[in-house]
């Protein structure tokens, strides 16, 4: 089953990231949102990346931005708005929030 | 039971002392009284949740871990927790319930998908 994974939390007070990135399987989506999106910057997620792309990995642009936080790094994050974010809710069979 | 019913996951991110163990606690109950298909999901901090000869009334916190001895009253079977939180907090597996089931994780991510509606706590 596809799995949409909303990251609420920064990786750098919280466990959310890790434990996020360890149920995560090929096919998932992770959407950073709220404070999520300073895991933009963290170690986890860029090593995730590395590992597996960031296709499966969007940011909401307007979090981001709100947090001054660069949604065009070198990761190719994708940036949504929140109508891809609910299309999204649709594409996957389930939702884990993170938070 | 529904065959159409989704399966319900609980997964318990927060230690025994933190509110929203038990507010997990109940959810799992109040679906199970109402025969809806529940697995138990202990990762991270939640996996002290199951640790044996715990005493929260020393804290003044009511002491909800006892109400876990009768999940398989409410049919509540599949319980799973993750040995890698497990031994990163160097935990014993001797729990005080009952027919867990230690799953490296993989297994847990497999199990985890399995389940059309995931609550975390």
């Amino acid at each position: 089953m596809k799995v949409l994974h909303l990251l609420r939390t920064s990786a750098y007070n919280t466990p959310d990231l890790s434990e996020c990135l360890a149920t995560f399987q090929p096919n998932d989506q992770l959407v950073l949102l709220d404070d999520g999106c300073y895991n933009l910057t963290h170690v986890l997620l860029n090593e995730f990346i590395e590992n597996n792309g960031a296709q499966c990995v969007s940011v909401v642009k307007d979090h981001a931005t709100a947090r001054a936080m660069e949604t065009n790094s070198k990761s190719n994050v994708n940036a949504i708005n929140f109508d891809t974010l609910v299309n999204l809710t649709f594409e996957c069979d389930s939702v884990i929030t993170w938070q | 039971m529904n065959d159409n019913s989704k399966h319900i996951a609980i997964l318990n991110a927060s230690s025994a002392t933190a509110p929203s163990a038990k507010d997990a606690l109940d959810t799992a109950l109040i679906y199970a009284s109402f025969e809806q298909p529940i697995s138990l999901f202990y990762q991270g901090e939640g996996v002290r949740q199951l640790v044996n000869n715990q005493d929260l009334t020393t804290i003044h916190v009511k002491d909800f871990l006892k109400t876990m001895s009768a999940f398989s009253f409410y049919d509540i079977e599949n319980i799973y927790v993750c040995e890698n939180s497990l031994k990163s907090r160097l935990l014993a597996t001797n729990f005080h319930i009952e027919n867990v089931q230690v799953l490296t994780p993989n297994e847990f991510a497999n199990k985890l998908h399995e389940h059309q509606v995931i609550l975390r706590f």
